[in-house]
């Protein structure tokens, strides 16, 4: 109980504080230069420079630049976005995590899921045949190609390409895609991210779409924006392309979590 | 290099209004006195319209620093820009008021 009051006190007197920052002259200069400080570098100093001119021109009331620099304080991260354009790539400390936690819980998951996907093997070994795992070439970060894995779902019957009820089964809950699990542990891929696509089809929609190609500054994903969408919707090659790059320019870690959660309750939705 | 044409909200309207309108540079805190936007949400508006090359912006000349306050940036539409303008505020419903006198769209006009 204790520790609440504490946390309550703590968020409480640092809310006061910005406040109490924003009222003196100085603390309005402070909270300009931390507001630029998070602008790409080259803007920097021209934020600096402008808002600090602008400053001056706000009517020196009680009240009036006071919320004129907390206002610009509290935009800051969305102008920063903005000015970022859409060949930023995301860096940092945030990004480092993402690629650390998404080792730390594909591996997690293989191991659970381990009964899972040996059941799923059996399974489709009974359905199509022994060979249950394939390999498919598909276009990841930075155009590079990437083998990635999957339950083979289809089986011949008299050299005709058949879906079985395993295989059916597995497609609809895309249990055939758990194997790329392992690929996010090798670090081909990324839990979230752009899908990848087949070279053939990459190379016809980046000829097609200009953003296309942007899509893959970062590790492809199991799932994405653009998949968590088309649950919603019906979403053409060019939407999905505005959506893979809207998540990239606007990642966090929380966009991450709530992707993935929409994911996972899709899957297991009857 | 400009990127494709920015999505044109209403906030972006209330900024092209003002800057079609005034017919001159703004700088920053005339443009916020005069759409009634807060500072927060107006740079961002104007980087947005910056990169697509609809707005330019520049430091006043050093001549006028005389005034011993540090130099302005000042924002303008440019040829595109102003055509943009024009398109995107002619397809909004035209409104027959006698107070918007200088004003292209009293609904526009600044809160302040």
């Amino acid at each position: 109980m204790s520790v609440v009051i504490w946390i309550l006190l703590a968020a409480g007197s640092a809310v006061v504080g910005a406040e109490v920052v924003a009222w003196s002259g100085r603390g309005q200069l402070l909270l300009l230069s931390w507001s630029a400080r998070k602008l790409p570098a080259e803007q920097r100093d021209r934020y600096r420079e402008e808002w600090r001119a602008e400053l001056e021109q706000v009517p020196d009331g009680p009240v009036t630049r006071a919320v004129w620099v907390l206002s610009i304080a509290s935009r800051s991260g969305k102008l920063a976005k903005t000015l970022r354009g859409p060949r930023w790539r995301p860096s940092g400390l945030g990004w480092m995590l993402k690629r650390s936690s998404d080792l730390a819980f594909a591996a997690l998951a293989l191991l659970l899921l381990a009964p899972v996907l040996v059941a799923c093997a059996v399974a489709l070994t009974i359905e199509c045949g022994p060979g249950v795992l394939f390999r498919q070439v598909r276009v990841g970060k930075d155009g590079r190609s990437f083998a990635i894995y999957k339950f083979r779902s289809i089986k011949m019957t008299c050299g005709f390409p058949e879906v079985g009820p395993v295989g059916r089964f597995m497609r609809r809950t895309s249990l055939d895609e758990l194997p790329q699990l392992w690929n996010v542990v090798r670090g081909d891929m990324a839990l979230v991210g752009p899908r990848p696509d087949r070279p053939h089809l990459a190379a016809q929609f980046s000829d097609r779409l200009s953003d296309y190609r942007e899509r893959h500054r970062v590790r492809a994903g199991l799932t994405g924006l653009a998949q968590v969408e088309a649950l919603h919707h019906e979403t053409s090659i060019k939407e999905r392309v505005q959506y893979d790059n809207e998540y990239i320019r606007s990642w966090t870690l929380w966009l991450d979590i709530k992707i993935l959660a929409h994911t996972v309750w899709s899957a297991l939705r009857p | 290099m400009p990127e494709s044409s920015p999505r044109v909200t209403l906030q972006v309207l209330r900024v092209l209004n003002a800057m079609l309108v005034s017919r001159e540079e703004q700088y920053g805190f005339q443009l916020s006195k005069l759409t009634g936007l807060k500072s927060g949400t107006l740079y961002p508006i104007l980087a947005r319209l910056e990169s697509a090359g609809w707005v330019t912006s520049g430091w006043e000349d050093q001549a006028m620093e005389n005034a011993g306050r540090p130099r302005r940036r000042y924002y303008r539409l440019t040829g595109i820009g102003s055509e943009a303008a024009r398109l995107h505020l002619s397809e909004m419903p035209r409104q027959t008021s006698k107070a918007g006198r200088g004003v292209a769209h009293p609904a526009l006009g600044g809160a302040w």
